[in-house]
């Protein structure tokens, strides 16, 4: 009796995936990408190529150098150089080895200023190990140009206090927020 | 976002609309081509060169066997390619897509890639056994292909005994894949080419039996004739009540018979590596795939010429109907080898043994009767 019922099960059950496979065929969307002809759309909260998000209001980098990133980072991928102290604080270098990166976000989290990202770009394959250390001029959207301006805004910033005797120190980094890094992402650009 | 979405899958459907119509068109002009063709080939017959060659016995066989050839080795390029298509809509993909148009000319580049493979014969291999084993299971798909009527003129010899001949010749295949399995020295071979020689005799014993069935019914041998019978209606519908359970056991036979999956136990690649055709690789492998999809071909090819009305059909020349036929069927082998996953050795000879002969005997009995009937 088992045995007769098993049968059943086999004979409708070859059918049935006849009828799934026909299904696939005639009603079912490729899911194929033709990868360097289509590109992938990404979801805006993807990992992927680091960013320094520019202040265009300051004229500057929102990266202070507080090197909060770089502690949190748990393979130390990243090293910055800091320009200037205090309220205008900032950095001339910022550099990442991606090659020991693991995209783990944890410097992201960590950022106070909300002043690092991960963009959409994913084409981070590169022929040699060097390739794959990023600069501040890689890192930042306008490159050397905005790299140039940060300098120089900082730079005059910290020539103007030492000429004032610096008083606002205060006001100024009480405007400063805590911002948590966005879960939905994509709000930066 | 959402915006962009839609509209890149209009796109999408756009250029798959674009597809579909390209490919009707194509096939349309194809067909037109086909039939342009066929009457220009039927008009070059009767020009006295090739009436000369047509009379002449020598000559004749080789233009034959010249034709036969090339279009066994040229059609698998295509079926290949379908194949491959077929298998990836079937699975969401897409396909072969950029050698050619679709990926049609993918399957030229891969001949031409296996060709200029080194050849590799494995030092501690029977030299000569697996050298000509390639050969041993081409031979019998060209020979088979000799005698498949593409239409009442179009057949490469016309014998009378055409259905046993095509059966016994088929049949040595597994003499063939027993040589690659054991030439070879390689224990998977071996064992893949057992099972391929335990399984095709075994389910050469119902087919035999089911084309018998046909035979009984048509009353005559000859493939030619088979297929002459069924210019009103195809053999499936004129004798429905034994027929249809005919071509399922003949379906299930071939399918067995060309090792094709649900019983692709001899090259199982998760059993045993690829089975009797482990060790070869470049032209020689070529060969065996050659002779798998020839095979396919032909034996849809037969199904058609003792069911589903041989080279019959509307508008469309003989020899034409009889590809559309056989390509259909070829697709539906295609459809079940992409669905159903693979019998277990000893489920696969029960089933033989213990279902398959037992039924094609019953349907072979009831097909005699039928055809005393009908002939009553």
């Amino acid at each position: 009796m088992r045995r007769k019922h098993g049968f059943w099960i086999g004979f409708v059950s070859v059918f049935r995936g006849l009828g799934v496979t026909l299904l696939n065929l005639v009603g079912r969307r490729k899911v194929t990408v033709q990868y360097p002809l289509e590109r992938p759309k990404v979801s805006p909260r993807y990992r992927g190529l680091f960013y320094l998000p520019f202040d265009e209001e300051a004229g500057r980098l929102k990266c202070v150098g507080c090197t909060l990133c770089a502690q949190a980072c748990p393979t130390k991928v990243i090293s910055m150089k800091k320009l200037g102290s205090g309220k205008h604080a900032g950095v001339s270098e910022f550099t990442m080895d991606l090659g020991r990166c693991m995209f783990c976000n944890l410097c992201i989290e960590a950022c106070p200023f909300d002043a690092i990202h991960m963009g959409p770009e994913y084409e981070l394959a590169s022929y040699n190990r060097n390739a794959s250390v990023f600069t501040i001029v890689d890192l930042a959207p306008g490159g050397a140009e905005a790299v140039r301006r940060n300098n120089a805004t900082i730079e005059a910033a910290i020539k103007a206090e030492n000429e004032t005797g610096g008083s606002e120190r205060k006001g100024h980094i009480a405007e400063v927020k805590l911002v948590v890094p966005p879960k939905t992402g994509g709000q930066e650009a | 976002m959402a915006a962009a979405n839609m509209t890149a899958g209009q796109d999408r459907r756009a250029v798959a609309a674009g597809q579909i119509t390209a490919g009707v068109i194509l096939l349309a002009a194809l067909l037109a081509l086909a039939s342009v063709g066929y009457h220009a080939v039927e008009r070059v017959r009767d020009t006295p060169v090739v009436a000369f060659i047509g009379e002449h016995p020598l000559l004749n066989a080789f233009a034959k066997s010249f034709i036969v050839a090339n279009f066994v080795t040229l059609h698998v390029l295509f079926l290949i390619w379908w194949e491959r298509k077929f298998a990836g809509w079937m699975q969401a993909r897409l396909g072969p897509k950029h050698v050619g148009w679709n990926g049609l000319a993918q399957t030229v580049a891969d001949a031409v890639k296996l060709l200029l493979k080194e050849d590799i014969i494995p030092a501690k291999a029977d030299g000569r056994l697996f050298v000509i084993a390639p050969f041993l299971v081409f031979m019998p798909t060209l020979l088979t292909f000799m005698v498949l009527p593409f239409s009442a003129s179009w057949v490469g010899y016309n014998f009378g005994l055409g259905a046993l001949f095509a059966l016994a010749v088929s049949t040595n295949v597994s003499l063939g894949i027993l040589a690659a399995g054991w030439g070879a020295n390689n224990k998977y071979s071996l064992l893949g080419g057992a099972r391929a020689c335990a399984q095709v005799l075994a389910y050469e014993v119902p087919l035999a039996i089911t084309v018998l069935a046909v035979v009984a019914v048509s009353g005559t041998v000859s493939l030619v004739d088979i297929g002459a019978q069924q210019s009103r209606w195809w053999n499936i519908v004129a004798h429905a009540p034994v027929m249809i359970p005919a071509f399922v056991l003949f379906l299930i036979c071939a399918l067995a018979e060309l090792n094709r999956t649900p019983f692709d136990l001899p090259e199982a690649e998760s059993e045993l590596v690829s089975g009797f055709h482990t060790e070869y690789s470049g032209m020689r492998f070529a060969f065996f795939y050659l002779a798998e999809f020839a095979n396919n071909f032909f034996m849809a090819g037969l199904a058609v010429t003792l069911f589903f009305g041989g080279w019959f059909g509307p508008l469309l020349p003989g020899p034409v109907w009889f590809t559309i036929k056989t390509v259909g069927l070829v697709t539906a082998m295609m459809w079940i080898r992409w669905t159903v996953p693979r019998f277990r050795v000893d489920q696969m000879m029960g089933f033989c043994w213990k279902v398959l002969v037992p039924a094609s005997l019953v349907v072979f009995c009831a097909s005699a009767l039928w055809g005393m009937w009908v002939q009553r």
